[in-house]
C-alpha cells in the first residue's frame, strides 16, 4: 500500500510537473516569437 | 506580458470547451528546449541599454534574427500540432519585417501616440535612429519602414496597459491559444497516444487471460 501511495505521489509530481513545462514553453514561445519588449519583462 | 495572456485565453477557453489542465501533461512538444536559450538570449540583449550608431552596431540587430533560427526549428518539427501554423505565420510576418528593416521591429510615432507611451516618443525625439530602452522596437517614419503593414502599428486594449503590436504578434496569439485550449482538450497526438495505451492494455489483459 505504501509503495502504491508513493507511485501515485510520484505520478501527479511528475504530471504536475510536465503542465507547468508546457506552459511554460507555451508561454515563453510567444515571447519568443514576438520578441520580447518592456511590457514582457518584470 | 500581452502574449502570455494568450496562453491565459487558451486555458479559459479550453476550460469553457470542457477541457481539462492535467491534458496539457500530454502534449508533446519537440525540442521544446530550444525555446529556453533563444528568449534568454532575446531577454539579455533586451535589457542591455541600446547602442548608439557611433558606438557600432546594436548587438540586438544581430542576435535577434540569431535567435530566430532555434524558433522555426522548434516551431517547423510541432507544425502538426493545432494552432502551430498560426504560429508559423505570425513568426514569417515578424521575422520578415525585422529582417527588412536591419534587425529591429519598427514602430511609428502615430502608433506610439495612440497607445500613450509618451516616454518611448519622448526618447524617440532625443535619440533618433536608436532602439527604445526595454524593447526590440525602433521609431521610424512610415515612408523609412519596409512592410509598414507588418509593423508594429497595432494598438492593444489596455490590458493592463496599451501595447503596440503586429498583425504577426495577433496570429501568434491566436495559435498559442488555440493550441492551448486544444491540447486541454485532447490534440490528435494525445488520442493517438490514448490509443496506442488502449491497444497495448488490451494485449497485456489478453496475454494474462490466456
Amino acid at each position: 500500500m505504501e509503495r502504491f501511495s508513493r507511485l501515485v505521489a510520484t505520478g501527479v509530481r511528475n504530471r504536475v510537473w510536465r503542465v507547468l513545462w508546457v506552459l511554460v514553453v507555451l508561454g515563453t514561445t510567444a515571447v519568443g516569437l514576438t520578441a520580447p519588449s518592456d511590457t514582457d519583462l518584470p | 506580458m500581452v502574449l502570455w495572456y494568450a496562453v491565459v485565453v487558451g486555458v479559459v477557453v479550453g476550460l469553457c470547451r470542457g477541457g481539462r489542465f492535467s491534458r496539457l501533461a500530454a502534449l508533446r512538444l519537440r525540442h521544446a528546449w530550444l525555446v529556453v536559450p533563444a528568449v534568454l538570449v532575446q531577454l539579455w540583449l533586451v535589457y542591455v541599454p541600446p547602442a548608439s550608431p557611433v558606438d557600432g552596431i546594436d548587438p540586438l540587430r544581430l542576435w535577434l534574427p540569431m535567435s530566430f533560427l532555434p524558433l522555426a526549428v522548434f516551431l517547423v518539427t510541432n507544425r502538426h500540432l493545432p494552432g502551430m501554423r498560426l504560429m508559423c505565420l505570425g513568426f514569417a510576418a515578424n521575422a520578415s519585417v525585422i529582417l527588412a528593416n536591419g534587425g529591429l521591429m519598427p514602430t511609428n510615432e502615430a502608433a506610439l501616440v495612440r497607445a500613450g507611451a509618451t516616454a518611448a516618443l519622448e526618447q524617440a525625439q532625443e535619440f533618433p535612429g536608436i532602439r527604445l530602452q526595454r524593447s526590440k522596437d525602433i521609431v521610424l517614419s512610415p515612408e523609412e519602414t519596409r512592410l509598414l503593414w507588418l509593423s508594429d502599428v497595432l494598438v492593444s486594449p489596455p490590458i493592463p496597459r496599451q501595447k503596440v503590436l503586429s498583425i504577426g504578434d495577433l496570429l501568434v496569439a491566436v495559435g498559442i491559444a488555440t493550441l492551448t485550449a486544444q491540447a486541454m482538450m485532447g490534440t490528435r497526438d494525445t488520442q493517438e497516444q490514448v490509443n496506442a495505451r488502449r491497444q497495448q492494455g488490451e494485449m497485456i489483459a489478453h496475454e494474462l487471460l490466456r
